[in-house]
């Protein structure tokens, strides 16, 4: 199987089958224009976001294959546990799912983030991001 | 390297503000339009993007395809050159600063019409043309108009069946819009109909066409004081409810039944200034509407003190009635007095509000918690300050008439934001006392 090199914002290397890097599109246009002899450099993406993205991506794929025993109910609650995370953590994930355009993952955290602020005062929201922003200072 | 992560941080830590604003749309997208209009209060780069023409349009958009139940709304309309809309004791608005009165919504005109706008239930109000359009006073252009989506949709005129001495008379005649239910999709049902008359129309959106029916004649609406129609009026679960004009009854219509019927109801003819009003809550499988009066009983009031009874001096009340959809009788579930000789009833979809003039003091009926405040009662004396849970101030507006003489206006937008409780576990009634206070005026 091909493999696929992905570097993250701090240098980290993921080596990724080539059939799990092309579910990220922007991953495809660069090994379309590149082609796969270089690593591919995601600058916007940190170690630790790219290795969830990946777990992500990976989950799904074998819950997709043909011959899968994985339930609807363990997919959900898979995404449930994914995306019960930190805010900041969170912010990153719809950003990097964003720019390395996962469509999936793009609609299960713009989906969470929804949720998270939905009916809730303006007041609460504010202070929802401002202590997570103090969290990561 | 550093830099780099230097720069990651602060990205993240700048966080939702700086969030793109297409991955903003996209989140937004997903939330209804209060949710939209409470996001426009947590920072400046928000309330931009959240209020920009193209965002509201591919909101209205993508939310009219996935059709989320409406809040209900209530709204203050007020008349000037132009027409504007108030939002009615909304929780969800933005409070953070005396500008409160921005969010009122200007309501679209054509053909520099006269609209007359009837508040209904939700979150949308019908507006109908007041006068003859192209000098056919028979004809009547009527939209629904939702004033946070900026939603206007037109329906098909209506042709009204006049009788001879309407016709040639340019006054706002007779007819009313009485109640807007919604159903399942975007489908819904208006009723039209008119004073001292047996006949009305139904609008039905999936036919898209306007039916000319007629009720039994003992159900013919009496004359409702115009100010006091939204007030009087309310549409709950596909049952619209009005208060007849003697308040001895409460005339239903089952619009998905097309049946009549009338409620007795407890008022008597010292009742002033009634409000039926929709719970926030379902009260078991249906849910009833609540019944709202003061009553005076001091009736000798403008007696000399010398020459009053101890009988006639009895405090005024107001008590609140709840229907039991059952038996279809009206059962009392409070009652408190308090000073009655100038005051204003408002309400919004949990609170009921008593706002006797000048003195500052507001009394708040919470029909969602239906104030019995369980686990509150250790406090001493049954009473005590009870933070709002939420830490919203409510804002409560209302129309205050009678400006003319005080500021020489037509009419003022009253608006209190209050955000303390003092509940009295007695009368169930919660004391409120007023942050700010302001009035606007046209």
């Amino acid at each position: 199987m091909v493999k696929v090199t992905l570097k993250s914002a701090e240098g980290d290397v993921f080596e990724v089958d080539e059939e799990l890097a092309l579910e990220s599109l922007m991953v495809k246009n660069m090994i379309e224009d590149v082609g796969l002899d270089s690593a591919i450099s995601l600058p916007n993406v940190s170690s630790t976001i790219l290795a969830k993205v990946i777990e992500y991506i990976k989950f799904h794929m074998d819950a997709q294959k043909d011959g899968s025993k994985k339930t609807s109910e363990e997919i959900k609650a898979f995404d449930d546990d994914f995306v019960n995370v930190g805010i900041p953590t969170l912010f990153e994930m719809v950003l990097a799912s964003n720019y390395l355009n996962v469509k999936s993952l793009l609609s299960l955290t713009c989906n969470t983030v929804a949720n998270m602020i939905k009916t809730k005062p303006p007041a609460e929201v504010k202070e929802m991001f401002t202590s997570a922003k103090q969290a990561k200072a | 390297m550093a830099a780099r992560e230097r720069k990651q941080g602060s990205a993240a830590a700048q966080g939702w503000s700086e969030l793109p604003s297409d991955l903003l749309e996209r989140v937004c997208l997903r939330l209804c339009v209060a949710d939209v209009c409470r996001l426009r209060a947590v920072c400046r780069e928000w309330s931009l993007f959240l209020r920009s023409a193209q965002f509201m349009h591919n909101h209205a958009t993508a939310t009219a395809a996935a059709a989320p139940p409406a809040p209900h709304q209530r709204w203050i309309v007020v008349y000037t050159d132009q027409m504007y809309a108030f939002v009615n004791g909304r929780r969800w608005l933005p409070v953070s600063s005396p500008a409160a009165y921005r969010h009122h919504c200007r309501i679209p005109r054509r053909h520099e019409e006269e609209y007359q706008a009837d508040v209904v239930a939700d979150g949308a109000m019908v507006c109908v043309s007041r006068r003859s359009l192209i000098n056919d006073n028979s004809v009547r252009e009527v939209f629904v108009y939702n004033p946070v989506a900026k939603l206007r949709l037109d329906l098909p005129k209506l042709q009204l069946k006049l009788e001879e001495e309407e016709s040639d008379r340019q006054e706002w005649p007779r007819w009313r819009p009485w109640a807007l239910s919604s159903g399942p999709g975007r489908s819904f049902k208006l009723l039209f109909l008119r004073y001292q008359s047996s006949q009305f129309y139904l609008f039905d959106a999936d036919r898209a066409e306007w039916l000319l029916r007629t009720m039994p004649r003992s159900m013919m609406l009496e004359t409702v004081q115009h100010d006091d129609f939204s007030q009087a009026a309310t549409c709950i679960a596909g049952v619209a409810y009005c208060v007849n004009w003697d308040r001895s009854a409460v005339l239903t219509y089952s619009v998905d039944k097309d049946s009549w019927g009338k409620i007795d109801t407890p008022l008597t003819r010292h009742s002033r200034n009634y409000l039926l009003i929709e719970p926030q809550i379902v009260k078991g499988p249906k849910l009833a509407p609540m019944l709202v009066a003061g009553v005076r009983k001091r009736r000798n009031a403008w007696l000399h003190p010398r020459w009053r009874r101890d009988a006639d001096d009895q405090a005024d009340v107001v008590s609140i009635w709840e229907l039991d959809t059952g038996s279809m009788t009206w059962s009392k579930i409070c009652e408190k007095a308090c000073e009655l000789t100038s005051y204003a009833l408002a309400g919004n979809e949990q609170h009921i509000f008593v706002i006797p003039h000048g003195n500052g003091e507001v009394l708040a009926y919470d029909t969602a918690r239906n104030c019995k405040c369980s686990s509150r009662q250790s406090s001493a004396a049954g009473k005590r300050m009870d933070e709002n849970p939420r830490g919203v101030p409510v804002i409560l507006a209302w129309r205050e008439p009678n400006l003319r003489e005080k500021l020489g206006t037509r009419d003022g937008i009253r608006i209190l934001l209050v955000h303390e409780f003092a509940c009295d576990l007695k009368s169930k009634f919660l004391q409120v006392k007023i942050m700010s206070s302001f009035l606007l005026n046209f």
